[in-house]
């Protein structure tokens, strides 16, 4: 476990992330194409996504690479469900504060973030999140953006 | 030569009463921000940036502008009160402001070092005003190989003199060369690396890319591992309790007594702002250090104002040079400048040497509000740095979810198009492992931006020259110069690694013989 939380383990990590992307490039219809000055579609992707991965590998063999990641240190499992969940809620917003509305919405999710930092007890949760809800729709609807408060319904 | 007719249009533009008023809340949030651990000048701009959506030029400038300023010199409200550096510019301010601050004396620090981020801010842009039209003018001669081969230094600059790892560095450099690909080929316009979603087929916007690597980035760390109340408290409490204290202030003969620490300042942060990647962090620490070697009488380090006058100073004077690379060549030399040339190019007025031409007036308003910044940053500074100081440690559960939303609805607002914010949302995601696995983001942010000009210039730089290599990318001494600096800047930087590695085991070998 401890060699994943050194730059060694982390390059592994990246390099398993970024050798599907290049295996994707390479066996895509649009990279071979060829372009009216010569060059092919796939050249300039290829070329920087292979210098990446070189780079990266390097960090698997300089004098570095057992130095430790103290970041992964600091958190389990119950941090990437808090981000996981965050995520999720943002992407609801995105796609439904239309529908739904921008102040229900933004309530929903600053109450989330709020909930996950910890912030109690529930009735200042309450209230802040409702707060900034307006805040910000107010300070949005000033600038010229056109939001729905309360949504289609 | 002066465009008078341009200059005039600058004036209107900035002394509006909206711009003035945007530049005096960019200003405010941008000092308030500063003095809060943990937010940065860049994650401040990424998160206003789309507020400049609808505005005015002006407005968008003074916002942008007002915020980079005051959150630099915000940062040191903290470092002195707190022994927290609120931004890492402010990281070497620590060393003799907290001593200060301990002593009794925060007042003389604070004010120390709102006056000589001031002297030192001012002087550099004026320097910034009379060097960035002359390398515009020099810029423009050059032809696609010559600007590749800028766009290469930048890179390697960039990627060689982030953080302090080289491979990290220029890894992110070349991973966002990449990212840079995404969408469409810049000359024939041509539809790649899209895998296969729609919604990438016009390569990743600029503003939800960046809001995500700044600002949701920070949002996923802090919900990581989010601080327990009672600790966040606690830590308000005894800020308050230190600032509630008064002390004595600064005289005039004690401040000019710093001029040689706020000279070196000026010089080594304007310097340092030139050149692309090493930003108002390493203009602090080289300054102070400097400051220390060039004056050691004056015990620097033991709790003197000129320490953080040279530390202040330093970091101050790189905010106006940082753009020029920006408005000379049309390359970003940090994240903030790249933030401010995306707001550019949101406002019609894409950087670049033709920018001097094309939008004399934009410049001019630039010029205008970088002077302007200072008067208000100065008046806002005095009034409220005691202020700030006590609402600086703002507890983080109250602080992130503001943020959180301010990055989702900020990306969403660009063009209300929802998937921008899943891309925002990505990006945010890449960033933390950029954080936790201490990569540099500044260099990613700035070579997506460059990756199509960079391909563009080369591949024009081809036709022009029938498609031989060599003769195309070496057709003129300044390219060759290009060449051998960006290469150099490499090697410089790697052969300082290593001595940097070697002198840390021969320490820590004698720290073991010693025990």
């Amino acid at each position: 476990m401890k060699l994943i939380r050194t730059n060694k383990g982390a390059a592994c990590a990246m390099l398993a992330g970024l050798f599907p992307v290049l295996l994707y490039i390479l066996f895509s219809d649009w990279a071979g194409d060829r372009l009216s000055d010569g060059f092919r579609l796939g050249t300039f992707p290829v070329i920087y996504l292979l210098l990446s991965m070189l780079l990266i590998a390097v960090t698997l063999f300089d004098a570095r690479r057992g130095d430790a990641l103290e970041g992964f240190e600091t958190f389990g499992l119950a941090g990437l469900i808090r981000v996981f969940v965050y995520f999720v809620v943002a992407v609801l917003f995105a796609f439904y504060q239309e529908k739904i509305g921008f102040i229900p919405c933004a309530f929903m999710l600053v109450a989330t973030g709020a909930v996950e930092m910890r912030l109690r007890p529930w009735t200042v949760i309450f209230v802040y999140a409702s707060a900034i809800a307006l805040l910000l729709f107010a300070l949005f609807y000033s600038l010229g953006f056109a939001l729905k408060p309360i949504g289609a319904f | 030569m002066i465009d008078y007719a341009a200059l005039g249009q600058a004036i209107d533009i900035v002394f509006q009463l909206n711009t003035l008023l945007w530049l005096l809340v960019g200003i405010s949030v941008g000092i308030g921000v500063g003095a809060m651990p943990g937010l940065q000048a860049s994650t401040a701009v990424a998160l206003m940036l789309p507020l400049t959506f609808t505005m005015p030029l002006g407005s968008a400038l003074g916002l942008l502008i007002g915020l980079y300023k005051g959150a630099i010199f915000g940062g040191s409200i903290s470092a002195i009160s707190f022994s927290t550096p609120g931004t890492p510019e402010a990281a070497a301010t620590v060393f003799d402001g907290y001593k200060l601050m301990r002593a009794g004396k925060g007042r003389k620090a604070l004010l120390t070092a709102l006056y000589s981020s001031i002297t030192a801010d001012l002087a550099s842009d004026v320097l910034t005003i009379m060097i960035a039209p002359m390398l515009a003018i020099v810029a423009l001669k050059f032809g696609p190989a010559e600007r590749f081969w800028v766009m290469m230094l930048a890179i390697t600059l960039i990627g060689s003199l982030s953080g302090d790892h080289l491979a990290k560095g220029l890894f992110s450099a070349a991973f966002g060369l990449f990212i840079g690909t995404i969408g469409t080929d810049p000359i024939g316009a041509i539809s790649r690396n899209t895998f296969g979603l729609w919604w990438l087929s016009d390569g990743i916007p600029f503003p939800p890319m960046l809001i995500g690597v700044f600002a949701m980035a920070m949002v996923f760390n802090e919900l990581l591992n989010p601080p327990m109340i009672d600790a966040a408290k606690d830590q308000a409490r005894k800020l308050a309790e230190n600032l509630l204290k008064k002390s004595e202030g600064l005289s005039a003969r004690e401040f000019f007594r710093c001029w040689k620490e706020i000279s070196i300042g000026f010089g080594v942060g304007s310097f340092v702002g030139l050149l692309p990647g090493l930003g108002a962090t390493a203009g602090a620490f080289l300054s102070y250090a400097v400051a220390r070697y060039a004056s050691p009488s004056k015990g620097i380090g033991s709790g003197k104002i000129e320490g953080i006058a040279a530390a202040e100073a330093g970091n101050n004077a790189t905010v106006g040079p940082t753009l020029v690379p920006l408005l000379a060549f049309g390359i970003p030399g940090s994240a903030t400048a790249a933030l401010i040339g995306g707001a550019l190019v949101l406002q019609g007025a894409t950087p670049s040497p033709r920018m001097f031409e094309l939008f004399p007036h934009v410049i001019y308003a630039l010029f205008i509000i970088l002077i302007v910044g200072n008067i208000a940053n100065l008046g806002l500074g005095r009034i409220f740095a005691f202020a700030y100081a006590k609402i600086g440690e703002v507890p983080k559960q109250y602080l992130i979810p503001v943020i959180g939303i301010m990055a989702i609805v900020g990306s969403y607002v660009y063009e209300e198009n929802p998937y921008h914010v899943l891309l925002m949302l990505i990006f945010g995601l890449v960033g933390l492992v950029f954080r936790l696995c201490k990569i540099p983001e500044a260099p990613m942010v700035i070579t997506f931006l460059l990756a199509p000009l960079a391909e563009e210039n080369i591949r024009r730089a081809l036709l022009i020259g029938g498609g031989d290599w060599v003769a195309t990318l070496m057709n003129s001494p300044i390219s060759i110069a290009l060449a051998v600096l960006s290469l150099g800047s490499i090697v410089f930087s790697a052969r300082v690694r290593v001595y940097q590695r070697i002198a840390e085991m021969r320490a820590s070998e004698l720290g073991d013989l010693r025990e």
